[in-house]
């Protein structure tokens, strides 16, 4: 199934992050009860997306965002098969809501 | 010696500072089997009391608050869920009891400990509201069939409701007695008063004084006192608030009036005035006890059965009162060929089905 | 005035009316007319203290009022007065004296966060091990109890929010099946009660705490380890270090009561595991499990 073309964090997740600079990072919402361990790929992904709040951000600025993150060989192709397998888990838990038509 | 501590407390919270540790223990005992722990924190805590009380009975206080607050915020999110499905009908949502306490920030939401979540909804509107819920993840629950025809037909409300991925319980009722009582005061009535919530659209609670009345009358017309002491604690509160507006006290008799409901706010006063000493106006209490009247013989059954029920605090006569006063609740919402049929029924089922519950 | 005062005929006439027996913060009053218990607590508590006046948990283990009293006897947990949980053969009276301790702490103490885990403690510091059941955990546990760590508790880390610190709470270790026999090799001087068995969880003893545990109860102790057990046949012993966020996030999945402290508990643990060092350790015998720790108090 393709990916929305947009994304936005959910409202009100009151979420709260923990990080000790290594590769894993917690992160806690109050609303939803949960705690997440994420690897640092999946942590920057949700960072960019909560900074970008209450704005919804497009698979193509996320990805321009992600890539300079990664390693200098990184193609477009690898980060959106990374988008595809952490955003509809990130959506599936309640953390982040898709936009079919980006404004 | 049998002592109902906890009573004699919740009436006068400085009387702590006199309290021994052995008195401590059955203060917290008595506060924990009556749901009350939270409350007692809160009100000592409103009393700058808190830090007077010693450590080891400090802590199981601390311990309900940690437990209140959680509560709290859990009943905010699952009333956030059931007001966007009913909302979703074009209705606002209608909170009962301690859920609309909370909403409404009222003194009676403080240390108050929350099981399911009540709302009233247009008996008109039943059926579809019941549909909606349930496309939106609630399914009924007492599967038996006498019992869904008992709480359908003749109580005043849906059997209770669960939320299967939340495992939240949420009691449907479309009027404040059963639809076989002798008493019978108007829902559409509270429904165009109630009131909306500051900063809620699409939420609403119900008018002060029907706040009041209902609370009243879902206690002594109930056939459950195990938390009698609570009720009477959250009404206490209830009316210490309220009594702050000028026209209260008119408008709460006007309304017991106009409702048929003078009865359960005579009780509801009366029992205040001797449980926690309310600060309520004698003219008032002299006006409704000339509109009913509450015998010797009632206020024994009564004040025996709204105390704290831990048994150190209660005597024999407590569970005799307790049956009488189950059988008349009864007595008020079912016609007596309905009760007789209703407790046969209840005795005759099997005990396997009762040991599942 | 500690349990081992009392002659066992006071014991038990005291457990009619009620003992006031105190475990580290918590007191509870245990009543029970049955000489299994009398002789349990005899064994396992000699040196807790007895109180008076006021008891955190008012308990009762007692038969039944039914024919269970005589036929198969059976044995109920009454929690002031209200019984909880299913009832159990009578000769696992002791048993279940423990599992409704640890019901009462980690259902009314929520003043702490109470993490499912054991938890020691060497030179201030805390050595914490959660792990679901089966793990190896206890076993473990009461290895190091007896190898120069003070045991703190067997099942429940008691972490109090306003120190960060770990309250101590000193009761008998439970141990299963081959863990028993385990533990009597590895530590001959250990004293156990008799194994009950054909419980829910297989063969069940108690281990008695060592004395230090009661001598220091009163001592706190800060965060330092946590550690993440698993217990493989033959294997040679792993230490890994793994990410503090690994190590929170292990403390969060077996915490009894975080959903109650909410966005305050998020803060205490991540505190407490900024002052820890994490890892997963697989063992294959009791001894390569106690060196391991041993490795990880000189580091």
């Amino acid at each position: 199934m393709p990916l929305a073309e947009s994304w936005r964090i959910a409202d009100n997740l009151e979420l709260t992050w923990r990080d000790w600079d290594e590769d894993e990072v917690i992160v806690f919402s109050q609303r939803l009860g949960r705690s997440l361990l994420l690897n640092a790929a999946s942590a920057r992904i949700l960072t960019f997306l909560a900074l970008s709040s209450p704005s919804a951000l497009s698979l193509t600025a996320l990805t321009e965002q992600l890539l300079p993150c990664c390693a200098p060989d990184t193609s477009v192709a690898e980060v959106m098969t990374l988008l595809d397998a952490t955003l509809p888990e990130f959506y599936r838990i309640g953390l982040i809501e898709p936009l079919v038509n980006s404004n | 010696m049998k002592q109902d501590l906890l009573q004699h407390t919740l009436k006068d919270v400085s009387s702590t500072t006199q309290l021994s540790l052995r008195d401590w223990d059955l203060l917290i005992r008595q506060a924990r089997s009556a749901d009350l722990l939270a409350r007692l924190a809160v009100l000592l805590q409103k009393a700058e009391l808190l830090d007077t009380v010693p450590p080891q009975p400090k802590a199981h206080l601390e311990s309900a608050l940690v437990l209140a607050a959680a509560q709290n915020y859990a009943v905010l999110r699952e009333v956030e869920h059931v007001q966007l499905t009913v909302n979703s009908l074009g209705l606002d949502l209608v909170l009962l009891k301690g859920g609309a306490y909370l909403v409404a920030d009222l003194p009676a939401a403080q240390g108050r400990l929350f099981s399911d979540l009540d709302i009233l909804v247009p008996q008109a509107r039943l059926n579809e509201v019941e549909a909606t819920l349930m496309l939106n993840g609630w399914a009924t629950t007492h599967h038996d069939p006498y019992d869904q025809r008992y709480y359908r037909r003749w109580m005043h409300e849906l059997p209770p409701m669960l939320h299967i991925r939340r495992m939240t319980v949420l009691d449907v009722h479309h009027a404040i007695v059963p639809a076989t009582a002798n008493l019978k005061p108007s829902s559409a009535a509270l429904l165009a008063a109630a009131q909306p919530v500051p900063g809620h659209s699409g939420l609403r609670v119900l008018a002060p004084s029907d706040m009041v009345l209902h609370s009243a009358t879902h206690l002594f017309y109930n056939e459950e006192f195990s938390h009698g002491l609570r009720d009477m604690s959250d009404l206490d509160l209830l009316l210490r608030h309220f009594m702050q507006a000028d026209d209260f006290w008119i408008t709460l008799l006007a309304r017991a009036r106009e409702l048929g409901l003078i009865r359960p706010l005579h009780y509801c006063l009366r029992y205040c005035t001797q449980l926690f000493a309310t600060p309520i106006p004698q003219a008032v209490l002299t006006e409704v006890q000339g509109l009913s009247k509450a015998s010797a013989f009632m206020d024994k059954l009564w004040l025996k059965v709204l105390g704290s029920l831990h048994p150190t605090a209660r005597d024999q006569g407590a569970a005799i009162a307790a049956q009488l006063l189950y059988l008349r609740a009864h007595w008020h919402r079912m016609p007596p060929w309905l009760l007789v049929y209703h407790l046969c029924a209840k005795s005759l089922r099997p005990r396997a089905k009762a040991e599942a519950n | 005035m500690i349990v081992a005062d009392l002659a066992l005929y006071d014991l038990k006439s005291r457990l009619q009316q009620g003992l006031y027996l105190r475990t580290g913060p918590v007191v509870s009053c245990i009543t029970s007319p049955h000489p299994l218990l009398a002789e349990g607590i005899a064994l396992h508590y000699a040196g807790h203290a007895v109180e008076t006046d006021f008891a955190d948990f008012h308990v009762r283990i007692d038969r039944p009022r039914n024919l269970r009293r005589w036929y198969r006897p059976q044995v109920h947990f009454y929690f002031d007065d209200t019984p909880s949980f299913h009832p159990l053969p009578a000769d696992q009276a002791f048993p279940m004296l423990e599992w409704g301790l640890n019901w009462c702490v980690s259902n009314h103490c929520h003043q702490y966060l109470i993490i499912h885990a054991a938890v020691l403690e060497r030179n201030g510091k805390t050595l914490l091990l959660p792990a679901p059941p089966g793990s190896g955990k206890s076993t473990l546990c009461a290895g190091l109890a007896h190898s120069g760590w003070r045991l703190l508790s067997d099942e429940l880390a008691l972490i109090y929010p306003q120190s960060g610190h770990v309250v101590p709470l000193p009761r008998p270790v439970s141990l299963k099946n081959q863990s028993i026999n385990v533990i009597r090799q590895f530590a001959p001087h250990a004293v156990f009660n008799q194994t009950v068995h054909d419980t829910i969880k297989g063969s069940v003893a108690h281990m008695r705490a060592p004395q230090s545990a009661l001598d220091r109860a009163e001592e706190t102790a800060a965060p330092g380890w946590i550690v993440m057990p698993r217990f493989e046949m033959g294997a040679a012993p792993q230490l890994h270090e793994i990410s503090r966020a690994r190590g929170m996030m292990a403390l969060i999945e077996n915490a009894f009561n975080f959903d109650l402290h909410g966005r305050k508990g998020f803060d205490t643990l991540g505190d407490f595991v900024d002052q820890c060092r994490c890892y997963t350790f697989t063992y294959g015998s009791l001894a390569d499990a106690i060196a391991g720790c041993e490795q990880l108090v000189g580091s």
